[in-house]
């Protein structure tokens, strides 16, 4: 018997305790393209949602939303860029509650000042050229942040006492695209034409971290913030997931009717649009987090709730005059993408409630979705593809697995006495500002035992409670390294894939058969 | 004189509707046009949840208890906080979840907006055919005139259920008719007036 058919064989022991200890096995989870409704609108689709402390002295919290995947690196005369018309928002409540305490909003603007029409003095760049990256045009971002009360959020926003410009014209990082654009746009070092005999300038490229930091922007909150197209951080092994959860035998310890390893993960060379702030906690907790330094197990005063969602106003008309968008927006801002916990809406919320789930706020996830949660459908397909007999777990335990299962809401409320009820318990990521953070107490990217790796595989963890009620039965385990390392300090995303050398390609000889050699 | 026809039929349309003190507000009537925007009042003295609620769609038995007939146009409800022209527009809904379904059409076109946790104050509700959306940010934005030509051969009929809960709603001000006298005013003048659109914001 291999361990991990040793590990289920103790399943559903206490779960919060489980949770609260399943620290060390590695990875992470997310969202990508998991709804009907997103796959429609990219630009509102985010993906993972991060949020943890610095270690050891907590003074500061880290959110990282990313959204907008799966772009090719090389793939695009735009490349990827910034989405006007969205509000991008990270959503903070406090303690108990999930009711918004602050709010700290992105938005982007692109500008592109069109020119005369072509001629043969045009001179090059502006927007006759071809490429985003040739046309002189900007990508710039608004920080804004917002001291809510418990008026709707359009009241506060008028209210200067309460709505605070962090900063306002910020750049975007750009994309990165490859050598030449490294040295004739960016200007990071000396262009050699084809005519010199030397392919240095098509070759070898100069899109470093030291770039990369240039557009890393300060806050007037004495916070910082960079956005722009990075490494998608995520991995997993998806190749046959959506093959009705065709999973490879090394995720469930070895049963020979799993299909053959090795996992792969899909989000390889791809990048994703990223925004990444850095928050002073003063900023949230103006007196000093509650008992910092020290974990109260039964406190919720030091607990952070954060959410992301992406905005848009309601009525979104063709309108040929706007160069960015081809749209005008009208109307109420509407919230078109959410995002939290990894895995919620893709992995718990059934697809016919994965819309709502994206257009409503957490505050109501008890009364949404809570049947989502109790009886997780991943359980009855688990069973129905005959991986709990495979795996010799009693018809008893099957049962229980299939719900009610309050040991994933005490997971995801830390085990901390909050209510299962709407307006406290729901999608958000709960962590605890007085301690170090480390999932499901926040989510943190990187911080592994490489540079490479997660301080947690979250898609290990959760799937694992969800499907064998118990978080450290290590199944789904998948890739659990990033396909680049992570920085050790902020930003902590890697840089963008390059679009020359990196992502995706094939020469396409042989050609490939329509059914696949296993 | 069609511009003159447009202004009158707006100025018409934008006549408010009477507020009473009651919790439950039920009204009914019919638009004068196609881009027709009826506008109602109310305020609260404490916190409230408030749900706007149409039933001319579909039909059926609004909050006073009167039967409503199925077979209007497809409304749109728009809720602002505050009044006149610098009230902030606060939400809207086209097609609430879960409301009934019109057994000619099989579409379920009623609006239900439901707002928790209103501060005290005084709000306005703006009802229109689809797909005249308010332009926002403001009311005194206006509306985009975009309802469907001809109600979308369906009737000019609409039904409205303003529901609270938690809070004594009061009524308002004598002057609010005249306020809403001169939004009416300055929404006509506005749009028909110079015979231009105005600007409409630019999204951001």
């Amino acid at each position: 018997m291999t361990s991990l058919r040793k590990v289920l064989r103790s399943w559903m022991q206490p779960i919060a305790a489980l949770a609260l200890a399943a620290i060390g096995v590695a990875a992470q989870a997310s969202s990508h393209r998991e709804a009907l409704a997103i796959l429609n609108e990219p630009c509102a689709d985010n993906t993972d949602t991060y949020a943890w402390v610095q270690p050891g002295t907590h003074d500061k919290l880290f959110l990282i939303m990313n959204f907008n995947p799966l772009h090719e690196p090389g793939q695009g005369n735009q490349g990827l860029r910034a989405c006007n018309g969205y509000r991008y928002q990270f959503h903070v409540a406090m303690g108990t509650s999930l009711a918004d305490k602050y709010v700290y909003r992105v938005e982007f603007k692109n500008t592109l000042n069109p020119e005369a029409l072509p001629s043969p003095s045009d001179p090059l760049g502006g927007g006759n050229e071809l490429l985003w990256q040739l046309t002189g045009g900007t990508e710039t971002m608004k920080v804004t942040r917002i001291l809510r009360s418990n008026r709707p959020i359009q009241i506060d926003e008028m209210d200067p006492t309460r709505t605070t410009v962090l900063a306002n014209d910020v750049a975007v990082l750009p994309n990165n695209h490859g050598p030449q654009t490294d040295r004739l746009v960016y200007g990071l070092g000396p262009f050699q034409g084809y005519d010199s005999g030397n392919p240095t300038s098509r070759e070898v490229g100069l899109y470093d971290q030291t770039f990369v930091d240039r557009f890393i922007h300060n806050l007037t909150n004495g916070g910082r913030i960079i956005a722009g197209q990075f490494d998608d951080p995520y991995q997993l092994d998806e190749k046959g997931i959506f093959d009705l959860v065709n999973l490879n035998s090394d995720d469930l310890g070895g049963i020979p009717g799993a299909r053959r390893p090795p996992g792969k993960d899909v989000f390889t060379g791809f990048n994703v649009f990223s925004i990444a702030i850095e928050i002073p906690m003063v900023d949230i907790f103006p007196t000093g987090i509650p008992h910092n330094g020290t974990l109260i197990a039964t406190s919720t005063d030091s607990l952070l709730r954060v959410y992301s969602t992406i905005n848009r106003q309601r009525i979104q008309t063709v309108d040929a005059t706007n160069i960015i968008t081809g749209l005008k927006g009208a109307g109420d801002w509407v919230q078109v993408g959410r995002n939290a916990l990894p895995l919620f809406n893709a992995g718990l919320v059934g697809t016919q409630r994965q819309t709502l789930y994206l257009h409503t706020a957490p505050d109501h996830d008890v009364t949404n979705f809570g049947a989502d949660i109790l009886f997780p459908v991943l359980v009855r397909d688990a069973e129905a593809l005959g991986i709990y007999r495979a795996l010799g777990v009693p018809a008893a335990t099957v049962t229980t697995l299939k719900g009610p299962r309050q040991d994933i809401i005490t997971a995801i409320n830390l085990g901390r006495p909050i209510p299962v009820s709407d307006g406290s318990t729901g999608d958000v990521i709960t962590l605890d500002a007085a301690i170090d953070s480390s999932f499901p107490n926040g989510r943190r990217l990187g911080g592994g035992t490489a540079p490479n790796r997660n301080q947690v595989n979250v898609n290990s963890v959760l799937i694992s409670l969800i499907v064998a009620g118990n978080p450290a039965a290590g199944l789904a385990k998948g890739v659990e390294v990033n396909d680049k390392d992570y920085l050790p300090r902020f930003p902590f995303l890697a840089p963008a894939h390059q679009g020359l050398l990196q992502g995706h390609g094939g020469i396409n000889v042989p050609t490939v058969p329509n059914i696949p050699v296993p | 004189m069609k511009r003159f026809l447009r202004a009158a039929i707006a100025a018409a349309a934008l006549a408010t509707c009477s507020v009473s003190a009651f919790a439950d507000l039920s009204f009914s009537g019919n638009l004068a046009g196609d881009n027709d925007v009826k506008l109602f009042s109310f305020a609260l003295v404490s916190t409230s949840d408030v749900t706007l609620r149409t039933w001319s769609y579909a039909g059926g038995t609004n909050a006073a208890g009167n039967l409503i007939a199925a077979g209007g146009f497809d409304p749109i409800v728009s809720l602002f906080f505050g009044s006149g022209n610098p009230a902030i527009l606060l939400d809207a809904n086209d097609d609430g979840l879960g409301v009934p379904v019109d057994s000619g059409t099989g579409f379920a076109y009623d609006a239900l907006l439901e707002s928790f946790a209103l501060p005290a104050g005084t709000y306005t509700v703006a009802l229109t055919q689809f797909a005249n959306f308010a332009i926002g940010p403001t009311l005194g934005d206006g509306f985009l005139d975009a309802g469907i030509l001809d109600f979308d051969g369906r009737t000019s009929a609409w039904a409205l259920d303003i529901l609270m809960t938690g809070s004594t709603p009061v009524p308002l001000p004598g002057t609010l008719a005249l306020l809403f006298s001169g939004l009416v005013a300055a929404v006509a003048t506005r749009r028909f007036g110079s015979g231009v659109k105005p600007p409409r914001r630019e999204s951001p």
